[in-house]
């Protein structure tokens, strides 16, 4: 269940005069893909990386409870989901995301975002979906998760999965289709 | 299922682009500062106590907490059954003190006056006339005094 890296992972984790090298070692593998999944749903630099911190000390805190029944990977990006839910239902009544057009135009003027005017619509309408919608479209399209895989994160069945993806596809081109050309 | 694959097929195609480049930036340097800060937030909350140590610590104060449980349970034991003994113990001594008294002036109680009492402790209605006479003659009072002065010589 467990690749050779992260079963050395765990291995120095569990191993008293290493755990502190083991959980380097975990962090420097998964930094980067469990920032651009916060920062995707945030948007803004500074919130993901209070977001990412947060969740790797959240990380290290759990590390005791790891029964390893998930593969490493599924569990801590569990953790990233699940603390990236409840940081967007907390921010939910200070941003509007009902307007994309707006959204993108504020996207744009950000000075961390350096996308294309089109790639700016995508975000903005990607914001419009429902929060667990938002992941899975997330998840599947930059991604390209496996349904599986995803299933085993989400705990949700490969079926709903693939019917929530396809609902926010159907969304995401309508909205991206008015701003195009 | 079919008319849904296409759906996400024809999705990627039109659209698969905008996703393949990432759109947001990073500062310079930040994943390798990143993890700096990590270990170092890490390293503080441990100081202060916040987090939890590694697995072998955690299974090493689950066997010692329940070694504690045992021995506790263990000391809980032997204490309510000290108690017990103890009591029973003296339950005993009292019955036998009592039953040697009673066999040692068995021949001097007033067989009469005992069964007349003891007909009243119980409210059985067993008097005739000449002990509702006896009974009509004494007192409380006096029967009190009877008592306790053969009670006193005991002693």
């Amino acid at each position: 269940m467990q690749s050779q890296e992260d079963q050395q992972i765990l291995h120095l984790i569990l191993e008293a005069n290493e755990s502190e090298r083991g959980f380097q070692m975990l962090v420097r593998k998964y930094k980067q893909r469990i920032y651009w999944l916060v920062r995707r749903n945030v948007h803004q630099h500074d919130d993901a990386d209070d977001l990412v911190q947060e969740i790797f000390i959240k990380i290290y805190q759990n590390l005791a409870r790891f029964k390893q029944q998930s593969g490493l990977f599924t569990w801590i990006y569990r953790i990233a989901v699940n603390e990236c839910l409840s940081h967007l239902r907390k921010k939910k009544n200070g941003l509007v995301w009902d307007d994309p057009e707006k959204s993108a135009s504020l996207l744009s003027a950000d000075m961390w975002f350096e996308g294309d005017k089109m790639q700016a619509y995508l975000h903005s309408a990607i914001q419009t979906l429902p929060d667990k919608q938002k992941l899975v479209f997330q998840m599947r399209y930059f991604e390209e998760m496996p349904y599986q895989q995803m299933s085993s994160i989400l705990e949700t069945s490969e079926g709903a999965l693939k019917a929530s993806y396809h609902h926010a596809c159907k969304k995401i081109e309508e909205i991206i289709q008015q701003y195009e050309g | 299922m079919k008319d849904k694959e296409n759906i996400e097929k024809a999705f990627q195609d039109k659209w698969g682009h905008l996703g393949k480049k990432e759109a947001f930036k990073v500062p310079e340097n930040y994943f390798d500062e990143m993890e700096t800060k990590i270990l170092q937030k890490t390293k503080s909350s441990t100081q202060h106590g916040g987090a939890q140590r590694w697995l072998p610590s955690l299974n090493q104060r689950r066997t010692w907490l329940s070694i504690a449980a045992g021995l506790a349970i263990i000391v809980c034991v032997g204490v309510a059954y000290f108690i017990h003994t103890q009591n029973s113990g003296r339950q005993q001594d009292e019955i036998l003190g009592t039953l040697a008294y009673i066999d040692k002036h068995a021949g001097e109680f007033d067989l009469k006056l005992l069964s007349l009492l003891t007909a009243l402790q119980e409210d059985e209605p067993v008097l005739n006339s000449s002990e509702m006479e006896f009974l009509n003659e004494m007192n409380l009072q006096e029967l009190e005094e009877i008592m306790e002065g053969e009670f006193e010589e005991e002693l």
